[in-house]
């Protein structure tokens, strides 16, 4: 309970220090945040404000271009019927819940086995660096088309998010060891060792502060690769096309030939989306990048 | 001196060969776990799938298809049996009839699209990274003098980076094939079956091949490769040789080539082969979007058409062309790593 | 400035600016030194770290880079017959003319100064083309000859600086400084990655180098025993400004400031068993100097008069002290 809430508290006193320092990341922050809690209200109001079987095809008149008269159709309507809007606010949340699904399982499990990679050492290094190049080396795609093929029947968000973190924790993995395996030369690991500290201890007190950064990069980036990752699926036709997410939404509009037929706020608006969502997440991460960069922070002395 | 350098250089290729080797037997036993965590009732369910979509088929060739689906989830038979077989199938590519235009097996038609994929990846892989490396490079190096290009083109990297290949795909059509109509929309081509050299078909090539490669292109130069070399140069600046090499009032254009641009020639070749699947992955996605016909848009019409076999094939083809580049830049490796190759 | 000299620094002001949390400070690292270097003679610079002989060093050279800055003073030297102040030059003028042909200087951290990816010769010859124009395969053959004249064999110019020692990286440093002839030489710290018996190698082979072509070699070091094995003549920095300067020996044996006596008294000598001393306290904080003196808080000689800058006087014929102790009432 105790470490819990030391840990917590790191974190929390790290964030807003970056939050203060860097400005690509208060940028990228707010603009999530901002779409975070616009989709998130509007979801929540949805039971009130959205039309009564939003999910449903045909509740509405099809095709209709963005119209300020009422919220519902505020972005227009799809060939199905649907109001643009409501599909967009729920695609968001939705893509994010399963992005942040992949992103926590991966992400830990590179953490972890980064970790156990870097300061272990010696041949269970040699293997487990073996590993995820060989990961490295599998195509996501086609591996993700062959299982999510096997899985069509039982995909929900959830499962989804699990799928993608089969190939997404490599890159975590890699940067935790790279990591660990620098700072295992510095000297106050070998002082801790000296003074007799157990490994899990010089982990905790030692590494671990070194490391909440490079997490978060590495969960914000996990976001981000979720995110493509369901949107290249959907477009082929494998993601979950009874739910909405921002990549389904662009699937459904391709199906129809919606940008041939000019009905542009069908396909914009989630292909919008998603390039603010990657330019913010990005932001996030680079900001975060510069703050542990020293020399990035403060500019290059020349 | 030079035998030596030969000989060490044999070893360095066969023990990166069995590297090779090895990585592709990893890959393919571990593919071989994960389809054994799928529901046992799946190639039924496949079939069932199948058999709305394709065209009718003889009982035997139902059968064929049924063997070999059943020995690629390992449904029949004994594990070591299983994987054996299963091996040998990843390693020969066969995977028994497609059912995207069966009979025609698996092989063949993967095969066949194949030289587009390599084409187009060959192409907008090794442009990207040219150009991306050269533009960051030189843009950081000369940041101080052209202080406003080098912001802007700071500014359109960061945007351009995160894009996916895809959205960046999407945009052109919108942009060139939509707007302003100077691309064919989609499907250029017919059929990859026969692939002739004659100058129409190099011509029809080329306009069906621009923009997809521009949009990789794009993305990648424009983006990643710039933004990592553009942080590498900012190190080598930083570096003690490079800070020497202005003390002896070297000029800019030769520091900008020898100094920088060749000491970051060797972190970016590694960034490449670690980018590879990344960048394959891309452009299986972009061909579906401009019904390029390479791997990607077979992969799009198995999964339409259901064709597991196909899908299958396409995997294991995708991996031991991802390994083989990998292969390939690590044997060019210590041609450009001094360090490597004089130990 | 006189017929006999190569390099004469006058009251120079130079320092670093530096911005802390949005505000301006002033690092005052050289302040208003002057000396005379003169033709084949070897000159050294003695301090403690952080006196200011490294940034004395860059200013001569003109290598003038942020945040470093000149406040006044003129650095004059001798080229093509005529006397010029290298900071009043412009700095591709410098660039083109002055460094390396006229100047050059052997960096502090000599270990990581040669390209990676570069072989030692490509190193001679990239100097080579900037400043000769020489064909390719003319080049080839003087680099060779030349290392070869300075010990330097043919496998080293085929090498990659990864593969070579340290000492042997020294080496090639030091032919590189030497190749184009120049009349000056400023050597920073150029032994002290080194252990003791390359050192004094490498040292002894720069020397020789030096009278062979007759130029002037600046040594910075914090080290008082290559200063007694190389130098000439000798000046003693103290917290950016010139305390003390003479003939080496005349400074070994009898020292007049009170800091350069502890300097000196604390090398070990033969015969001597007494403990060595060190200096009590710390070097001043340079961005608020101390008024007057800038050594009286850590003198053990320090009176009233000492809150009122010494001026540096010729005490004896050559021999200049900065210290109100020697100053007679005239």
């Amino acid at each position: 309970m105790k470490i819990n809430l030391r840990y917590s508290i790191i974190i929390y006193r790290k964030i807003t220090d970056i939050y203060s320092t860097s400005l690509k990341f208060k940028i990228g922050f707010l603009i999530l945040l901002a779409l975070i809690v616009v989709s998130t209200t509007f979801c929540l109001l949805a039971p009130m404000l959205a039309p009564p079987n939003y999910r449903s095809w045909y509740s509405l008149k099809k095709d209709l271009p963005p119209n300020l008269s009422s919220l519902n159709l505020i972005l227009g309507t799809t060939t199905n019927g649907r109001s643009v809007f409501w599909a967009l606010m729920h695609a968001i949340i939705n893509s994010l819940i399963m992005a942040s699904i992949t992103a926590l399982v991966a992400s830990h499990i590179g953490l972890f086995l980064g970790m156990i990679s870097g300061i272990k050492g010696g041949t269970v290094d040699r293997l487990l660096i073996f590993l995820i190049d060989v990961f490295i080396i599998i195509p996501g795609l086609p591996l993700l088309v062959v299982l999510t093929m096997s899985l069509k029947n039982v995909l929900t968000i959830p499962l989804l998010g699990l799928i993608i973190s089969v190939i997404a924790w490599t890159w975590p993995a890699r940067q935790v060891r790279a990591m660990v395996l620098s700072l295992r030369e510095r000297e106050h690991i070998y002082i801790a060792r000296l003074s007799g500290m157990n490994s899990m201890n010089i982990i905790l007190s030692e590494i671990f502060p070194h490391i909440v950064a490079w997490h978060l990069i590495n969960f914000t980036n996990t976001v981000l690769f979720s995110i493509s990752t369901e949107a290249g699926l959907a477009i082929l036709g494998l993601s979950i096309l009874s739910e909405d997410t921002l990549g389904t939404m662009i699937y459904w509009a391709q199906n129809y030939s919606a940008l041939l037929r000019g009905k542009t706020w069908w396909i914009g608006s989630p292909i919008a989306t998603l390039i603010i969502l990657f330019v913010s997440l990005y932001l996030i991460s680079t900001g975060l990048s510069e703050y542990v960069n020293p020399r990035l922070r403060y500019g290059v002395t020349r | 001196m030079s035998r030596n350098l030969s000989v060490s250089f044999l070893k360095y290729i066969s023990v990166r060969a069995l590297i090779f080797i090895f990585t592709l037997l990893v890959s393919f036993s571990i593919i071989f776990l994960l389809l054994r965590l799928m529901p046992a009732s799946i190639v039924d369910a496949l079939l069932a799938g199948l058999s709305q979509s394709a065209q009718s088929i003889t009982p035997e060739e139902y059968l064929k298809l049924r063997e070999t689906l059943e020995e690629i989830f390992g449904l029949k038979g004994s594990l070591s049996e299983l994987y054996v077989k299963y091996m040998y199938r990843f390693f020969t590519l066969d995977f028994g009839p497609s059912m995207i235009a069966f009979p025609t097996p698996v092989r063949e038609i993967i095969l066949n699209s194949l030289p587009w994929t390599a084409g187009l990846l060959s192409f907008s892989t090794i442009i990207s990274w040219i150009t991306g490396n050269m533009l960051g490079t030189l843009a950081s190096f000369f940041e101080r003098s052209h202080k406003n290009t080098s912001r802007v083109l700071q500014g359109v990297a960061v945007i351009l980076y995160p894009i996916p290949y895809y959205i960046m795909a999407l945009v052109l059509i919108f942009l060139f094939a939509y707007l302003i109509p100077i691309f064919p929309l989609a499907g250029a081509f017919i059929s990859s079956s026969r692939f002739t050299f004659s100058l129409e078909n190099i011509y029809l090539i080329i306009k069906a091949s621009t923009l997809p490669a521009l949009s990789m292109i794009l993305v990648s130069a424009l983006g990643w490769w710039f933004l990592s070399s553009r942080a590498l140069t900012l190190n080598v600046l930083s570096e003690d040789y490079f800070l020497y090499a202005v003390i002896r009032g070297l000029d800019s254009g030769y520091m900008a080539r020898k100094y920088v641009l060749k000491n970051i020639l060797l972190p970016q070749t590694t960034a490449l082969s670690l980018a590879l699947g990344g960048i394959f992955n891309g452009a299986l996605l972009t061909e579906i979007i401009f019904a390029y016909p390479g791997l990607g848009f077979i992969l799009y019409k198995s999964v339409v058409s259901g064709d597991y076999s196909t899908a299958m094939g396409i995997l294991s083809l995708s991996i031991i062309a991802v390994a083989a580049a990998t292969f390939i830049i690590d044997i060019i490796y210590p041609l450009i790593d001094p360090r490597v190759r004089h130990k | 400035m006189s017929d006999n000299a190569a390099l004469t620094v006058k009251n120079l002001v130079g320092g670093y600016d530096i911005v802390e949390r949005k505000q301006h400070l002033y690092v005052d690292a050289v302040s208003n030194v002057s000396f005379s270097a003169f033709k084949n003679e070897v000159v050294g610079i003695a301090g403690e770290s952080g006196c200011g002989k490294s940034t004395l060093i860059k200013i001569i050279y003109g290598l003038i880079m942020d945040p470093l800055v000149v406040k006044d003073g003129s650095i004059f030297v001798r080229h093509e017959e005529k006397t010029v102040d290298v900071l009043s030059l412009n700095p591709e003028t410098r660039r083109r003319q002055l460094w390396w042909k006229v100047i050059s200087y052997i960096p502090q951290n000599s270990m990581n100064v040669l390209n990676p990816t570069l072989r030692i010769r490509d190193h001679f010859f990239e100097v080579l083309r900037k400043h000769g124009g020489l064909g390719k395969k003319e080049a080839k053959e003087q680099i060779l000859s030349y290392m070869e004249g300075l010990g330097l064999s043919r496998d080293v110019a085929k090498a990659y600086p990864h593969q070579l020692s340290g000492g042997m990286r020294q080496r090639v440093i030091i032919a590189l400084a030497l190749l184009l002839k120049p009349k000056i030489i400023l050597a920073d710290e150029p032994s002290t990655a080194l252990d003791v018996i390359v050192q004094r190698g490498i040292l002894q082979w720069l020397i020789e180098a030096q009278k062979r072509l007759g130029s002037t070699l600046i040594v910075v070091t914090h080290d008082m025993g290559v200063h007694a094995m190389v130098t000439d003549r000798l000046i003693i920095m103290y917290a950016g400004k010139v305390v003390e300067i003479g003939r080496s020996d005349n400074i070994f044996e009898d020292p007049l400031q009170p800091y350069t006596r502890l300097l000196i008294s604390s090398l070990p000598k033969l015969r001597d068993n007494k403990p060595r001393e060190g200096i009590m306290g710390m070097p001043p904080d340079l961005r608020n100097p101390p008024r007057g003196c800038r050594f009286h808080p850590r003198c053990p000689f320090m009176t009233d008069k000492c809150y009122e800058e010494p001026p540096l006087i010729e005490f004896d014929r050559g021999h200049y002290v900065a210290c109100w102790l020697h100053v007679k009432n005239r």
